[in-house]
């Protein structure tokens, strides 16, 4: 499992993206990879105290990079950044991510979509927990009704998906394009 | 076996009760004034059951709603009769021969003709198509009415937007527009409508109700667009492509359906101007206009359901379910209906005076029977706020009398309640039968709707309360 470092940035969002794009322009294929955590469903850091998060609001930004080069770009930003008002206020490493999720199809064919898309192949190193499975049958309420609407097939399920960064990441878009998934934002695992 | 002791009974009570009914249909008590406000307790109990029961309990309703909604007719109906005796068993004559069983007939044969109608094939969901889809439909509600135009049309807008993601708000505004605001300008388009021509509105004057209906559907309309346009932006290339997905050329099958719903609108439009008599039917007169209406809207039923391929039906996934829900619910909800009517014709001196003394000006009418409509079923609203507009501007004047001054004299008071129940139905999925029908389908469909909190708060609270406000200052 590759790691990935959190790098928490105080400064303007705009200057640092053009400062990512710099730094992989100037370093080449080597450096794709790395996210701004405004690009990804990132929940907010619990450890954040709320005053800060209100406080910084739209100049605290966290970038995740991958470990193989992680260091090189928070020296660059520590040794650049101060110049363009980019400043490095913490690291840490992201063992891991997770997030939940839930879906709900009355729709036997999108239904055995979902349990494909959700439960079936997962991502490298993504694994389920606390999975339920709620499938329903009532050929009673077959057809169109007016008064009395009850669905003569009903699937539901909910899980929290835990891995990898890279691996939740992939989940996660997976989950989020299916219409009638509801998914909750990623948390990291820092290490 | 059962069944045969059911209908010796129930041949038995007719017989015990034909003397009485004889006998009340020259009574002079007038109940409004006698009977207590409690009496319309199983009124409202009905009308909350159907209210919430679909929400709260959703499987437990489908299996036993009939019970239920026995258990409040009877609840009224037995103690009513028993305290009333003849009056009391003359006004249920009066409302199953003169109200319920005409509705059920007409409700039925438009569903059975309507399911009888498939548009095969698929559209390309553009914002313009689907505008038009809404037009066409919200133009068709008021012919077929809206559970036929609905029915008709719900799955081609759904597989015209099967590729699109963002698609929950096109079903939300065929809601707002196929299954309630269309419905308002014939008897055919709407129960509540269609219950006022049976008490003497004439058929031809809900057309004059083109002003608000083009009003608050011109603007729901464009609201429509500007969301679909919105929303179609953010869709993925491949979908907004011109040449889109494959798609299936449309094809209407059925479509002799349409005649025959041309003869529904002459047999009910027959029934409103030809007057050959009348005929003594358990102590109530019955216009025989009214008679072979309902014989003719049998038959173009039955020619329909005979003449349509079954496999036409099958794609409209055609079940007698809705109309056995509509015969079992509204019988509960007609004999539960009878006390809170006559104590409301009573006006000021029934014991609903404090409704009839609430509601005043067309304004208030619109507000009181549209809210009403927007939680409970907006035929038996209907009703209930025309009943208090006589009570109030004409107590104790028979009904059809007092109809006709109503129109003569107040006009505006009788387009509020119409239009109010009408258009306000759309406010919640419970407001108008169709609408629950319409999201059941769509989320079989795949399409996530909103719950019905989200329906109101995101859409019928931000849309239609304003555009309502709007017709209010322009038109009552």
């Amino acid at each position: 499992m590759s790691m990935w470092l959190k790098i928490v940035v105080t400064g303007n969002e705009q200057v640092l993206r053009g400062f990512l794009a710099g730094f992989r322009a100037a370093g080449g294929r080597r450096f794709i990879g790395a996210v701004l955590g405004s690009d990804v469903p990132l929940a907010p850091d619990p450890r954040t105290k709320l005053l800060r998060r209100l406080v910084a609001a739209g100049s605290l930004n966290v970038v995740l990079a991958p470990e193989s080069y992680a260091a090189r770009l928070t020296r660059a930003l520590e040794r650049e950044g101060s110049t363009v008002g980019l400043t490095v206020q913490q690291q840490a490493e992201v063992a891991g991510a997770s997030f939940t999720f839930n879906a709900e199809s009355f729709n036997p064919a999108e239904a055995a979509t979902l349990q494909r898309e959700l439960l079936g192949e997962l991502p490298d190193g993504v694994e389920l927990r606390d999975v339920t499975v709620d499938e329903k049958h009532d050929e009673s309420c077959r057809g169109a009704e007016l008064y009395s609407p009850a669905h003569h097939f009903s699937w539901r399920v909910s899980a929290e998906a835990v891995g990898p960064l890279t691996g939740i990441l992939e989940m996660h878009r997976r989950a989020s394009s299916q219409e009638n998934v509801r998914v909750e934002p990623v948390r990291l695992i820092l290490g | 076996m059962r069944r045969r002791r059911w209908a010796f009974a129930a041949c038995g009570a007719v017989a015990w009760l034909l003397p009485e009914l004889a006998a009340a249909s020259e009574a002079t008590v007038d109940l409004g004034l006698v009977l207590p406000a409690w009496s319309a307790l199983p009124f409202v109990g009905i009308l909350l059951s159907i209210a919430l029961f679909p929400l709260l309990a959703p499987h437990f309703w489908h299996r036993h709603y009939p019970q239920i909604a026995l258990g409040w007719g009877l609840l009224l109906a037995i103690p009513f009769a028993l305290a009333y005796q003849g009056p009391a068993l003359h006004s249920m004559a009066h409302m199953a021969i003169v109200d319920y069983v005409p509705f059920i007939i007409l409700i039925g044969t438009l569903f059975t003709i309507g399911g009888g109608i498939f548009v095969r094939g698929s559209l390309r969901g553009s914002p313009l198509v689907n505008a038009t889809l809404m037009v066409i439909g919200t133009a068709m509600a008021s012919i077929v009415g809206t559970t036929g135009a609905a029915m008709l049309l719900i799955r081609p807008l759904l597989r015209a937007n099967r590729q699109r993601r963002h698609r929950a708000h096109t079903v939300i505004f065929f809601i707002f527009l196929v299954a309630n605001i269309g419905g308002a300008l014939t008897p055919l388009g709407d129960p509540p409508l269609f219950l006022g021509f049976l008490h003497g509105v004439p058929f031809s004057w809900t057309l004059g109700l083109w002003g608000p209906m083009l009003f608050v559907a011109a603007c729901v309309l464009a609201i429509f667009l500007g969301v679909d346009i919105a929303a179609w932006r953010r869709e993925a290339p491949e979908v907004r492509a011109p040449a889109g997905p494959a798609r299936e050329p449309l094809r209407l099958e059925g479509w002799h359906n349409f005649l025959l719903l041309g003869g529904v609108l002459a047999a009910v439009v027959m029934s409103g101007v030809w007057h050959p008599g009348e005929v003594n039917l358990l102590g109530v007169h019955q216009g025989v206009q009214n008679l072979v209406r309902d014989a003719v809207l049998l038959a173009l039923g039955a020619i329909s359901w005979l003449s349509t391929p079954k496999a036409v039906r099958d794609e409209n996934e055609y079940s007698w379910g809705p109309i056995k829900e509509v015969a079992i619910l509204f019988a509960g909800i007609f004999a539960t209906m009878i006390p809170t009517l006559l104590m409301l014709a009573a006006g000021e001196h029934g014991a609903l005076a404090v409704v009839v003394r609430a509601v005043k000006s067309p304004a208030s009418f619109f507000w009181a029977s549209g809210s009403l409509s927007s939680f409970l079923d907006n035929a038996p609203t209907y009703l209930t706020f025309l009943q208090t507009a006589l009570g109030r501007l004409y107590p104790g004047l028979p009904e059809r009398e007092a109809i006709a001054r109503l129109i003569a004299e107040h006009p505006l008071f009788l387009q509020a309640v119409s239009t109010g129940a009408v258009f306000m139905g759309a406010n919640t999925y419970i407001g108008n039968a169709p609408n629950f029908m319409i999201k059941s389908i769509a989320e079989e469909a795949g399409v996530r709707m909103p719950s019905f909190f989200g329906y109101m708060v995101r859409y019928s609270l931000p849309i239609l309360i304003p555009i309502f406000a709007a017709t209010t200052l322009t038109f009552f």
